[in-house]
């Protein structure tokens, strides 16, 4: 009876709520009593850290060891998905408030804080007041997002939000905190700020991130156990180094970083990497490179096998091509991956040749196993197979490839150089096990109900059979049997209703 | 027949062990299998649970040990491909049916298995096991999950606390 006095104390709805429950609790009652769980505490806390964050929320009603598992949860994501969405200005301000101001830090682990909403009632000092709950031994993730998606809010805001450096000098951050992502805000470590070893943290990201290039290598230099560095829209660096201590560091992602144009790594173990402008230093070790640039298949056809000759996959993206790429005698030897898309919103010019320089490519390549291929122009002008009736293809000198397997070619046309890529390869490919050339690019549906396929503009529709036709004239023909061929036509579902 | 000492020789049939329940029931498993318990691992790579001998486990009823190989068997071959990079989507997709099937259990069981997976420190069982818990209660009310997982009802100081909680927190019950 005394619950149901609490009960009268709280909001209507609230307690019809519990009232409801009481009703349902004297038959359960009985029911639960007999099966007790009796799991040790530090299980029920794991279970409970696995709740998503609402389902917590309620359990804490659970007994005061929920209670206390709650406001102790080691992960605290908060944002629109995990808090509800709402629509009344300056309530999700409070829910984060209400949970932060509870929570002291204990055990805590995780904190994720995504601030897109309510940004007009959300003030700086309420982010740095929220932050300090990260100042706790053993944190490990922080994950701060700020107004990102509202670009012209964004620019009003005269000042932008900057990250405490404070909370990095706290000797507990320091020693535990793994991974550190923030998002559009600016980040100034100094050496006066940065007043030690950040001894754990092995993942940095950093998106449209106010920093310069002496920052970030402050940041590196007592980061010495970083593995990962993500930069996405910084475009405050121009350069940077990354400091030879970085002993673990294997793992470079930059994109849309248009002011930097070179770095120099001096750290020895980089593998992974992908960055559009220069990389100077110790990059021979480097095994999965993906670039971005203009002319990037000649650049990498002259420039990486000397430079980094450890290479084993390859990905290129092309915008614009002019330079056609020569046949050398430089080699990949470890080259088991080559992804080749060039992209052009217009034509090549008709001096470039793209069935050469993939030629260079797979001569230089005798490991390579599989090979992904799409070529797109802007308009299907280019020079079709079927433009006169005397077409002949090129012919090239033989070149047997051992260990080529898998060949996709996506957005496939009746474009004279991708059927001469065809057949270069059906012919020399002695172990080639399957090829699959496919008319559409992007995503299919695979006659899920639920998906749908890329869609595809009508001059890429109208192509379409007649490369299907190119494929059955010129290509069929050279399929060895041993060979898995397969044919990917427009989607009859989603093609054919945008071809109308 | 005769298996090889120690490590995991792979010249012929793998290395079996003798697991025995807490009701003397005896269950011979791959050690490889019986290794994905953190608890047995070393005692195995001692060359333990080999020959008659048999590793008892006074805490795990026959019931829930022939369910807990069942799932260490089923995800040895993974755990052996350090983590699978090289598992195929399909390979990783029958697990996952396999693992949801698993847990498709009487609640007493599910306990049972919880307790079996902390035991035996089963990394990936106690997460599949703690998770189903989690999942069990998703969207439900205070009083429905007090129900669920059969806990009693609160004290009239406990409902004091729990009232307190649901006025800060009302937003977590619309």
């Amino acid at each position: 009876m005394e619950s149901l006095q609490e009960a009268a104390a709280l909001p209507g709805s609230l307690a019809m709520h519990i009232d409801k429950e009481k009703e349902d609790a004297a038959d359960a009652h009985s029911q639960a009593c007999k099966r007790i769980p009796t799991l040790p505490e530090d299980i029920w806390h794991h279970i409970h850290s696995l709740m998503p964050l609402r389902d917590a929320a309620r359990a804490a009603c659970l007994s005061r060891d929920f209670l206390r598992f709650w406001r102790c949860r080691p992960n605290l994501t908060l944002n629109l998905t995990t808090l509800g969405w709402t629509n009344k200005p300056g309530e999700f301000r409070c829910k984060i408030d209400s949970i932060l101001r509870n929570h002291p830090g204990i055990g805590l682990k995780t904190l994720q804080l995504d601030l897109l909403e309510d940004e007009d009632e959300i003030t700086f000092s309420d982010i740095d007041r929220w932050l300090q709950v990260a100042r706790t031994p053993g944190i490990e993730e922080l994950i701060l997002t700020l107004f990102a998606n509202n670009y012209s809010s964004l620019y009003e805001r005269q000042e932008e939000y900057s990250f405490p450096l404070s909370l990095l000098s706290d000797e507990k951050v320091r020693s535990s905190i793994r991974c550190l992502d923030l998002d559009s805000c600016a980040f100034r470590p100094t050496p006066q700020t940065i007043i030690g070893p950040l001894r754990s943290l092995t993942n940095l990201h950093l998106n449209s991130v106010r920093i310069t290039g002496d920052e970030l290598e402050c940041l590196l230099s007592n980061s010495l156990a970083l593995k990962e560095l993500h930069l996405f829209d910084c475009d405050e660096i121009v350069t940077f180094k990354i400091p030879p201590v970085l002993r673990q560091f294997r793992f470079l992602h930059v994109t849309e970083c248009y002011e930097l144009t070179v770095i120099e790594n001096r750290a020895p173990n980089l593998s992974v990497l992908e960055f559009s402008g220069d990389i100077i230093g110790e990059i021979s070790q480097v095994k999965n490179v993906r670039l971005m640039r203009s002319n990037v298949v000649h650049y990498a056809r002259v420039v990486l096998p000397s430079v980094m000759p450890n290479l084993e996959i390859l990905r290129i993206l092309s915008d614009s091509e002019e330079v056609n790429t020569p046949m050398l005698t430089t080699k990949f030897l470890y080259l088991r991956h080559l992804t080749f898309r060039l992209l052009s919103g217009s034509t090549f010019p008709p001096s470039y040749d793209y069935f050469l320089s993939l030629v260079s490519f797979l001569d230089a390549s005798p490991s390579l196993e599989t090979l992904y291929l799409e070529v797109r122009q802007g308009s299907v002008k280019s020079e079709s197979v079927f433009r006169d009736s005397s077409t002949r293809l090129r012919q090239m000198p033989e070149h047997r490839h051992l260990c080529l397997k898998s060949v996709m070619m996506e957005h496939f046309s009746s474009d004279k150089g991708l059927v001469e890529i065809a057949c270069y390869i059906l012919k020399n490919a002695v172990s080639l096990e399957c090829m699959t050339l496919d008319t559409n690019y992007g995503p299919r549906c695979h006659g899920q109900r639920d998906k749908i396929c890329l869609y595809m503009a009508d001059s890429y529709l109208k192509d379409a059979p007649r490369a299907v036709a190119a494929i059955k004239s010129y290509i069929n023909c050279n399929v060895p049997p041993s060979v898995k061929f397969t044919v990917l036509e427009p989607c009859t579902r989603c093609h054919v209703r945008e071809a109308r | 027949m005769a298996a090889p000492e120690s490590g995991d020789g792979n010249n012929g049939a793998a290395r079996m062990v003798t697991l025995i329940s807490s009701d003397n029931t005896r269950f011979e498993v791959e050690a490889a299998a019986a290794s994905l318990s953190q608890t047995l691992q070393l005692t195995i790579l001692d060359g333990g649970g080999g020959g008659g001998d048999g590793i008892p486990l006074p805490n795990v009823d026959s019931a829930t040990l022939s369910k807990v190989l069942e799932y260490c068997i089923k995800h040895a071959p993974a755990a052996a491909n350090g983590g699978a990079p090289n598992a195929t989507a399909v390979d990783r997709a029958e697990l996952e049916r396999f693992d949801n099937e698993f847990v498709n259990i009487d609640q007493s069981v599910l306990y049972s298995l919880i307790m079996a997976a902390h035991n035996l420190e089963i990394e990936g069982l106690q997460s599949l096991v703690a998770k189903k818990v989690a999942d069990m209660i998703k969207g439900k009310s205070p009083m429905e999950i007090r129900r669920t997982l059969g806990f009693p009802d609160p004290t009239p100081e406990e409902q004091a606390e729990m009232n307190a909680h649901m006025l800060e927190y009302g937003w977590a019950y619309e």
